[in-house]
């Protein structure tokens, strides 16, 4: 994870990062260089995410260099790595959104659809961009974040993105940066559920979709076949995401990490394994270890492994589970897991299904060993 | 001189007692962190593979292996050395076919005529 500046003109409400910290430091290229020289000696394959701040705050050439040094390291158009970008859209121009597209990055938009100005501003930026994304045949998600307000319009959500044919990738806001500050922004966790349930039960039986709806999706994949290990936010991730500030010290977690989780500065470290074998790493995994221990009974550890940790961290305590991130995605994954357990022992009529679940069940029907867990 | 050659070794002693002390907080660091990680990699599900990048590499590869040797990371089944094979074969298949039914006029042929 790369945060090349905290700096975001946007200030949502729910921000990961306090006003105070959202500097206009930006990160330099000789750091850039360096954190992609040393994963390329010692990683096979890597996944780059751009996240902010606002990171499209910095300018087009920046981006310009930076996929060149990423070339330099991994070779042109290499399959060793991939890129996703995080962004408000202010500032995704045409110019961006042909870069992006062909270097094969994934595009997230944070909007929140009708109700984006309850936690975000500039909407009709934002939405020209969107347009702009649409009429460019640009591929891209929209990354929908629920306060208690909108924690019930799950269902209203899903249609208006839905008939936009852009595929929604709902969550709930955690208390953290500026949430932490503003607990009221929290969703009530029973409220949650119940719209993440309905939801899911809408896009189950809509034939006409032809969008995936997020997380559901994974969860449902997830329920039928084998873990997902890139879906971070509901997993316990530990040593495999480093997140690197403008500055050049280096976090566990993109999340807005506590300081005390410091791993270390990209300035001062010769390898990567020297930033997992820090204070601040052995300090998360000992926490981490705690709460796992905790889960081992619960009939979904298999597919969480403890679930995140920073979440557990902000919520009731690294070393505790059973906080509103858990209790969501228990409660969540277990309806999904539950619905496709009964549609391969039923084997109901599938035209009732929308392509999505089709294509799952029917993947699982024609080569079960594949997806068995 | 002799006081300084004393202060000297006293600096020198000490010197290597701070260096010996931090080799032991190092190793211990170290310890730490691997032993924790050891418990913590034990915990995960046993659904999840012990070498994640060779679970990856097979999920980029469809599910599938590595076919032979010659395919690479970078390029997978289309490396250079892939391609070298392939036409090799594709020679060697048409030489031994031209061989066998008169292709060369039959003047290496040794399939009676």
């Amino acid at each position: 994870m790369i945060k090349p500046t905290l700096q975001c003109e946007r200030s949502c409400r729910h921000c990961y990062h306090l006003p105070e910290e959202r500097g206009q430091d930006r990160i330099s290229l000789e750091r850039l260089e360096k954190i992609f020289k040393l994963v390329s000696e010692e990683y096979r394959s890597a996944w780059f995410i751009w996240h902010g701040g606002e990171p499209l705050e910095l300018p087009f050439s920046f981006y310009r260099k930076a996929f060149d040094l990423q070339s330099k390291y991994f070779g042109k158009d290499s399959q060793r790595i991939g890129n996703t970008i995080q962004t408000n859209g202010v500032n995704l121009n045409k110019r961006f959104i042909r870069f992006f597209d062909s270097n094969k990055v994934n595009v997230g938009i944070s909007y929140d659809g009708p109700y984006n100005n309850v936690l975000r501003r500039m909407t009709e930026e934002t939405e020209d961009a969107i347009r702009s994304m649409q009429n460019h045949k640009a591929k891209f998600t929209v990354s929908c974040t629920l306060s208690d307000e909108t924690a019930d319009k799950q269902v209203e959500l899903y249609r208006y993105f839905r008939d936009l044919n852009i595929s929604p990738s709902f969550s709930p806001i955690v208390p953290k940066g500026c949430a932490a500050k503003d607990t009221s922004l929290v969703p009530d966790p029973e409220k949650y559920i119940k719209s993440s349930i309905e939801v899911f039960d809408e896009w189950l039986y809509d034939t006409e979709t032809e969008v995936p709806l997020l997380p559901h999706y994974l969860y449902m994949l997830n329920a039928i076949g084998k873990p997902a290990f890139a879906d971070c936010a509901h997993t316990s991730c530990l040593g495999r995401w480093l997140c690197i500030y403008p500055n050049g010290n280096l976090y566990p977690c993109a999340k807005g990490c506590p300081e005390k989780y410091l791993l270390g500065n990209i300035d001062d470290i010769d390898s990567v394994e020297d930033a997992f074998m820090s204070d601040g790493f052995a300090d998360i995994l000992e926490g981490s270890v705690v709460r796992r221990d905790k889960c081992a009974d619960c009939e979904i550890y298999r597919y969480c492994a403890g679930g995140c940790s920073i979440d557990a961290e902000c919520e009731v305590g690294l070393e505790n589970n059973d906080g509103a991130s858990c209790r969501i995605y228990k409660a969540v994954f277990t309806h999904v897991k539950n619905v496709m357990d009964s549609i391969l022992e039923d084997k109901p009529d599938m035209s009732r299904y929308n392509m999505f679940v089709r294509d799952a069940i029917l993947g699982k029907l024609i080569n079960p060993g594949i997806m068995n867990v | 001189m002799s006081c300084a050659s004393k202060a000297d070794k006293k600096t020198a002693a000490k010197t290597e007692v701070e260096l010996e002390s931090d080799v032991v907080e190092e190793t211990v660091k170290d310890n730490r962190v691997l032993m924790t990680n050891k418990v913590y990699t034990r915990q995960m599900p046993d659904v999840l593979p012990e070498n994640y990048n060779e679970a990856e590499d097979e999920r980029s590869l469809h599910g599938n292996r590595k076919c032979y040797d010659c395919c690479t990371d970078e390029h997978g089944c289309c490396s250079p050395g892939c391609t070298i094979c392939l036409v090799g074969v594709a020679a060697v298949c048409c030489l031994l076919c031209c061989y066998t039914t008169d292709g060369f006029n039959g003047i290496w042929t040794y399939w009676p005529n």
